[in-house]
């Protein structure tokens, strides 16, 4: 598993142990209340959930087991690849801090690193949606 | 494919297509003229779909498929594995039960039957992630 994956997986699996968290948190008090500020952890765990856990789990195991290139740079442009776990990373943390809090300007700035972090990761993986081996594996930079 | 990935991920299909017949079911309650109370069903269907299809598959497949974590312990505490299936799979059908039910009959009984399933899907999540962690590193 390339780093980049490895970083994109545990980092998910952060994001899913706060969300189940907040969930958890959440139901019992539905059942039995505990905290009346519950309630303002929604928005927060529904946007850790989708963005933090699943797409993000999602996108490490594409890195991963897409197809590569020959030679170096097997993995493509992996530079791309960074930002984008930062600037994703960046935005849910913007946009859950946004449910919180009741922030429109940082949820929009939050959702703006998202569609960011989520274009260059598309560029990023594109070319590597191609049969294996042939001569897409022989445009490898 | 190891026996547990496989209780995983047929069970996983099972919430898969219980999910969907329980959003189409709210969708076509308007239209049908079926009791409104169908609408109790929304955050369990969400559920079922996001945790019991989605979040139930990536388990399954993520303990067949990761790194293996030692010569050991391929795919580290088979026994946590277990217990995370179980916990999870209650978790979700006590809340089936317990979330309409606060509504339609308000009792203990059943705001403790929701507290349990809260603590049961917590320990599960994080029985996941503590059995999965390890393995999650380069070759």
């Amino acid at each position: 598993m390339p780093k980049l994956s490895v970083w994109l997986v545990k980092a998910s699996l952060v994001h899913m142990a706060i969300g189940f968290l907040f969930g958890a948190q959440i139901l019992h008090h539905k059942g039995i209340p505990i905290y009346p500020w519950t309630w303002r952890l929604l928005n927060p765990h529904i946007e850790i959930m989708i963005f933090g856990w699943t797409m993000q789990f999602v996108m490490g195991i594409a890195f991963w087991i897409l197809p590569r290139f020959s030679g170096e740079g097997r993995y493509g442009r992996t530079a791309l690849g960074w930002w984008s776990f930062g600037l994703l990373n960046i935005g849910i943390l913007f946009n859950a801090l946004a449910g919180w809090f009741t922030l429109d300007t940082l949820a929009l700035a939050g959702r703006l690193c998202t569609l960011i972090a989520v274009a260059m990761f598309v560029i990023l993986v594109w070319p590597r949606v191609k049969p294996l081996g042939g001569f897409a594996a022989s445009q490898s930079r | 494919m190891p026996t547990l990935s496989r209780w995983f991920i047929k069970i996983g299909l099972l919430y898969f297509a219980v999910g969907l017949m329980m959003g189409a079911a709210v969708l076509a309650q308007p239209v049908m003229g079926w009791s409104p109370n169908l609408h109790l069903l929304r955050p369990v269907y969400l559920h079922f779909l996001f945790i019991g299809w989605v979040t139930q598959l990536i388990m399954g497949v993520g303990y067949w498929m990761f790194p293996k974590q030692s010569k050991e312990k391929p795919r580290g505490s088979e026994w946590l594995g277990w217990t995370v299936l179980v916990l999870l799979n209650v978790g979700l059908v006590l809340r089936a039960i317990g979330e309409p039910m606060m509504v339609l009959a308000p009792q203990a009984s059943v705001r403790w039957i929701v507290a349990m399933a809260s603590m049961c899907l917590l320990l599960a999540g994080w029985g996941f992630i503590i059995n999965t962690w390890g393995r999650i590193k380069e070759r």
